[in-house]
């Protein structure tokens, strides 16, 4: 038992570690606590992901070495965070904090809250349900996610074999979060046991829930965090998700953390650019857990750039950008290293000739659009009554927030660029079509989901009145 | 409480009934009893053989996954479960894991074609092309 909670324990030691280090220092810690923690899952699995790859590039093999560099590693990384944080938190104690305005928790609230927790607790117990069913995961877990990372942790020095063309491996070209995030908890348990992946997947699909009730119940109100949150533990199809020990709903908590990074930079935009680092990390972090995490990134971008292109203050606002390319630099080297040394050939994208042949075939658009229109009622299995419509007629009465600002425009921005990329993609991809929608639409929707509703809370005013975007509720 | 707030109350309110709905509904789901987990029984058909093939390297695997569905999930099952060995899809170097499950009879593998080294049980085999010598 130890064995096993050790390594999680460790990456998100480190999470938070790195968390801390990065945190505006006049922004109080102890009060953005729950969303700190839930950040740090995330960036715990990605950064120690990325040393454990460092580790077999360096040293050819994984091992119970690996274990007892890490945790001393991770010990003063935490002490280091710590003292570096209390220093600060010194010197900036002067400053005046924000001034919060306390609400009394609504009638709606509780009604929120208790429904919030039923839904909680009926996911807690679907989880398991469908766990049991399928220990280890499903078709894409051990026949890509898992598969690799027996390789890594059970290969030795013939790691890379994970790679080789002589089977019929698929996906190689895959990158390795959740492969090396699995092996490297395989090689402090010493044994490839599936409860690590089950565990691996639990924690992601828990902290993308709490990473959404916490942000926005820090840029909005409670009630819209719990709103969001409900929906997200009440869509079934992203508890099977979970459960499945697939990287789409890792790939969903990173995209989310971006947004919610680059929405929290704007509202403590006098704090430096350390929350735009962290946002960088997280991007470069979706692009290190799957492919459409690289489309993500350069969606980001792009909308980035569309809004500093329409303005007097292009100088200004590109500004902005410096700190996010150092967060994101080190984690799109690993990427491109390992893209230009193990990656193998990408299924989806053949060659410019055939993707223009596709995109001429108009039956082909004719039946992407008529599967994503279908999923627009259909999405996220839910049973009894779909919730989308919902969710629009919600934001129909509750109307916008007037404030938007100019992070939210780059987070509309690029989901929209992303969703629309993946429109493209499907219209281009020289494999059967049907079969792809199939096996692959609702997954790549869910990956999208929790920044929907992300995007979808923040941007509305919360069901008892307006509230300003990135004014603390001081709940 | 005026009518526009009423409104987005409502709106809020029913908001959290769908998110209920859908959870009872997942919790009932949830009543039943265990599924059998089908995935993990095919995985342990793999123990024994497990001893007898080298611990990396590449060994070829029968019969072809391009056939079917279930041909293309046994053979990925097969797959993970032994790996970091690598299974070639066709039966063309030595040795070859003859994976034939409880559906397909072990008679169908081409006798003159090849040795049976072993027998695993429960459809496993272990193989050696026949090339005369």
């Amino acid at each position: 038992m130890i064995r096993l909670v050790t390594p999680l324990l460790t990456a998100l030691a480190l999470g938070f570690a790195f968390a801390c280090i990065l945190w505006p220092r006049r922004q109080r810690l102890l009060r953005d606590l729950p969303l700190v923690i839930f950040l740090s899952v995330g960036l715990g699995f990605g950064i120690s992901s990325l040393l454990f790859f460092l580790w077999l590039l360096a040293f050819g093999q994984a091992g119970s070495a690996f274990a007892a560099f890490e945790i001393p590693f991770v010990l003063i990384l935490t002490a280091f965070a710590l003292l570096f944080r209390r220093r600060r938190a010194r010197a900036a104690s002067l400053v005046t904090e924000t001034v919060q305005v306390r609400r009394a928790g609504s009638k709606l609230e509780w009604i929120a809250a208790v429904i919030f927790l039923a839904t909680l607790l009926a996911a807690i117990r679907g989880f398991m349900w469908f766990v049991h069913g399928a220990l280890n995961g499903g078709w894409d877990a051990w026949g890509i996610w898992n598969l690799r990372a027996k390789f890594l942790f059970l290969g030795g020095s013939h790691w890379s074999d994970a790679f080789s063309a002589e089977g019929s491996l698929s996906h190689t070209d895959y990158p390795l979060l959740i492969p090396a995030s699995v092996a490297r908890a395989w090689s402090y348990v010493g044994s490839d046991i599936p409860q690590v992946p089950i565990l691996i997947g639990a924690l992601f699909t828990a902290a993308t829930a709490g990473l959404l009730f916490s942000s926005l119940s820090t840029l909005r109100s409670r009630i819209q965090g719990l709103l969001a949150a409900t929906v997200l533990l009440a869509s079934p199809f992203f508890i099977v998700l979970g459960t499945a020990q697939y990287a789409d709903v890792p790939l969903g908590f990173f995209m989310l953390s971006t947004l919610v990074l680059l929405c929290l930079h704007e509202s403590a935009a006098k704090e430096g650019g350390s929350m735009m680092a962290l946002a960088g990390t997280s991007a470069g972090l979706a692009a290190w857990t799957k492919n459409e995490g690289v489309l993500f990134l350069v969606c980001l971008l792009l909308g980035h750039l569309s809004l500093a292109m329409g303005r007097r203050n292009l100088r200004s606002h590109l500004q902005q950008l410096p700190p996010f390319v150092a967060g994101l630099a080190p984690v799109l080297l690993m990427v491109a290293y390992f893209k230009l040394h193990f990656a193998g050939h990408n299924d989806l994208f053949s060659s410019l000739t055939t993707a223009l042949k596709m995109l001429g075939r108009i039956a082909r658009w004719r039946v992407v659009a008529r599967a994503f229109a279908d999923q627009l009622l259909h999405f996220g299995g839910w049973v009894v009554v779909p919730v989308t419509p919902f969710l629009a007629l919600y934001i129909l009465l509750v109307g916008v927030a007037k404030q938007m600002g100019n992070s939210l425009k780059i987070c509309l921005r690029a989901l929209s660029l992303t969703a629309l990329g993946y429109f493209f993609v499907y219209i281009v991809a020289p494999v059967p079509l049907d079969w792809l929608l199939q096996t692959s639409l609702n997954r790549v929707l869910v990956q999208l989901w929790p920044s929907i509703l992300f995007l979808v809370f923040v941007a509305t005013n919360p069901p008892q009145g307006e509230l300003p975007i990135g004014k603390e509720a001081g709940n | 409480m005026n009518l526009r707030s009423s409104l987005r109350v409502a709106a809020a309110v029913s908001v959290l009934v769908v998110g209920l709905l859908s959870s009872e509904r997942l919790l009932q789901l949830a009543r039943q009893p265990y599924a059998i987990d089908g995935d993990n029984l095919y995985l342990t058909r793999f123990e024994g053989v497990k001893s007898a093939l080298p611990q990396r390297g590449v060994i070829c695997y029968m019969p072809s996954p391009g056939g079917s569905f279930e041909a293309k999930k046994h053979y990925f099952l097969a797959q993970y479960a032994l790996a970091p060995l690598v299974l070639r899809a066709t039966p063309d170097c030595d040795p070859v894991l003859a994976d034939f499950p409880a559906s397909a009879a072990p008679d169908s593998i081409p006798g003159r074609q090849f040795v049976v080294l072993k027998d695993f049980g429960n459809g496993v085999m272990l193989l050696r092309r026949n090339t005369g010598q």
